[in-house]
């Protein structure tokens, strides 16, 4: 790493965000503070983060409102802190373009951890080059479009498919339901969220190895799914 | 708008009661036929038909079926079973008086009816509303003891920055269970309030029956990664209406009170299966199982109970009786009980359809 990565955190509450900027800080990373959404937007304009950490009830606007102006400029990742009781907030920071959400009370380790895989999902992200796509032993195979677990072929429906590769191009990030249902169907509103839940369930049937506690694809409750971080190739 | 809210309310139009006043009518008309040459007078006529009215007057919802039964009945006796048959003929007075007598009897058992379920609905929202307020005087009361731990603590490793070092590990490791206890109440504070917030109605969507499980074993997982879980899901993918949330609230409370009460217990299992148009999880332990004396009033908080909530019993009533709570809500039921072979196991089913009211 030659260069220290900066993060900015926008956070009304002094407490968490002081634990949120220790914390970092401790872990080698640039930290940058905002108090209010106009202030937060303020500084990541005039500095460029290489992420934002946002809290979505700030006394000024509303967090969605931060994720708006971000998104029509760049992509920086952005990970939502967010009260557990305000479900509808977070499922729509993330239609909105946030990459991934923490839910308060969080674990610091969780947060590290969540901040670490953005940071490096955005490295790594070597334009349209990726072949395939590597879990443990699966491989989801871009030119064969086909799966394989330990050089057996997975039999998907081109469906299944299609929304297992949808999933690997955002590999470590948390989709909703909307996300997925508008990549794969458009807007055929023949196709409804049970749809998609019983295509993810029979993905997972598929290709994870203990599909009772999934690995590759995680249910979040209320929101959408979160993808395992995965190789490239 | 008003006016057809009344209508509404006076004639509920349902499917299900429309077959109950189908085949009530049916059976009637049947059994009158198989009966017409034992019963030379028509009087068991009169009277199987009126135990129709009856019986549909107090199985259907308002006064409609009701009323549509006692003009289909009155009109069944006068055409197949009175002379002239085959015939409308209300030329009579005692026609006349019949359907005066069984419009009075449909209209007295209707309104008895509502008034039944009317007093149900109040008893049951009494009792919503005592449970929310000993929960709420049970879990304050329970959040007064750490967070009292956590200041004191604090205040301590403040005051004594000369304290060793092994010292100030024990102080900060109270402060970390406390506090996760804490989280653990205030989850369960929120979904109460979840529940309450929509006058007992949840939101529910269609959700992947095994996904609840997969989410809550994974984030109990994190907090008490020692734990051995197994889980036994069934081939078919079934959906069932609920909050999700609240349901995986339900799996991490049975969890965390085998850790927390289980003493013994080194192995969960979690079982999902269907059943009867239900969905069943099942969260069994292998730890020293439940006090004999706590079994008949699992589900109820002990907050303020006569026989004193000793301190190694807090919030297991409190996470149990959030419990009933949630499923109650989702119109199931829960159940807790010792196994044989030691342990202690809880099922709870949810329907697989919606339930309407």
């Amino acid at each position: 790493m030659n260069t220290t990565e900066t993060i900015l955190i926008v956070e009304d509450d002094r407490a968490i965000r002081r634990l949120v900027k220790n914390t970092l800080m401790a872990n080698g990373y640039e930290v940058l503070e905002a108090e209010t959404a106009t202030d937060g937007i303020r500084t990541e304009e005039k500095y460029h983060p290489d992420l934002v950490l946002l809290d979505l009830g700030l006394p000024d606007h509303d967090g969605i409102d931060v994720i708006k102006y971000i998104r029509k400029r760049r992509i920086t990742p952005i990970i939502v802190l967010s009260a557990r009781d305000r479900e509808s907030d977070k499922v729509q920071a993330l239609d909105m373009g946030a990459d991934d959400y923490i839910t308060k009370p969080f674990g610091i380790d969780e947060m590290l951890a969540r901040v670490r895989t953005r940071l490096r999902t955005l490295q790594r992200e070597p334009a349209n080059a990726i072949t395939q796509y590597y879990y443990d032993d699966l491989v989801v195979d871009l030119e064969k479009h086909q799966a394989f677990r330990s050089d057996e072929a997975i039999h998907l429906t081109p469906t299944e498919f299609n929304i297992l590769l949808f999933f690997c191009k955002n590999n470590g990030k948390v989709l909703t339901y909307a996300n997925v249902l508008d990549d794969i169907w458009g807007d055929d509103p023949s196709v409804d969220q049970q749809t998609l839940r019983v295509h993810v369930a029979n993905i997972r049937r598929k290709i994870e190895l203990d599909p009772a506690i999934p690995d590759i694809i995680q249910t979040e409750i209320g929101v959408g799914f979160r993808i395992a971080e995965m190789e490239k190739k | 708008m008003k006016f057809s809210e009344r209508l509404k309310k006076l004639f509920p139009l349902s499917w299900p009661d429309a077959a109950i006043t189908a085949s009530a009518w049916m059976s009637a008309t049947l059994l009158c036929i198989l009966i017409q040459d034992i019963d030379q007078t028509g009087s068991i006529t009169i009277l199987l038909y009126v135990l129709a009215v009856v019986i549909v007057a107090r199985l259907t919802n308002g006064y409609f079926f009701g009323l549509i039964t006692t003009l289909i009945s009155v009109f069944s006796i006068n055409y197949f079973f009175t002379k002239p048959y085959f015939m409308i003929d209300f030329s009579k007075p005692r026609h006349a008086v019949a359907f005066v007598c069984m419009l009075i009897i449909t209209l007295v058992i209707s309104t008895l009816t509502s008034r039944i379920t009317k007093s149900e609905r109040q008893r049951y929202e009494m009792q919503a509303e005592t449970m929310k307020g000993n929960l709420l005087r049970a879990i304050s009361h329970d959040l007064r003891t750490p967070l009292m731990t956590i200041s004191a603590s604090a205040d301590l490793l403040k005051q004594h920055p000369e304290m060793d070092e092994e010292q100030k590990q024990d102080i900060l490791s109270d402060i970390t269970a406390e506090s996760e206890w804490m989280i653990r109440m205030v989850e369960n504070l929120l979904s109460i309030t979840r529940i309450n917030s929509q006058s007992s109605e949840i939101k529910k969507t269609m959700e992947v029956a095994c996904d609840v499980i997969s989410s809550a074993v994974l984030k109990f997982r994190k907090r008490f990664p020692d734990m051995e879980i197994h889980i036994e899901l069934p081939e078919d993918v079934n959906t069932v209406p609920m909050d999700a949330m609240l349901i995986e609230q339900v799996l991490m409370n049975l969890m965390q009170n085998v850790v927390l009460h289980g003493k013994t217990a080194t192995r969960i299992d979690i079982r999902l299966y269907y059943k009867l148009g239900y969905a069943v999880y099942e969260v069994k332990d292998n730890g020293c199982g439940i006090d004999a004396k706590k079994l008949p009033h699992l589900f109820i908080d002990n907050g303020d109970d006569d026989s004193g909530a000793s301190d190694k019993w807090r919030g297991m009533g409190i996470g149990l009786s959030v419990c009933k709570t949630i499923i109650n809500v989702h119109h199931g039921d829960i159940m807790g009980t010792n196994l044989p072979e030691g342990g202690a196991v809880f099922r709870f089913r949810l329907p697989l359809k919606e339930v309407t009211q």
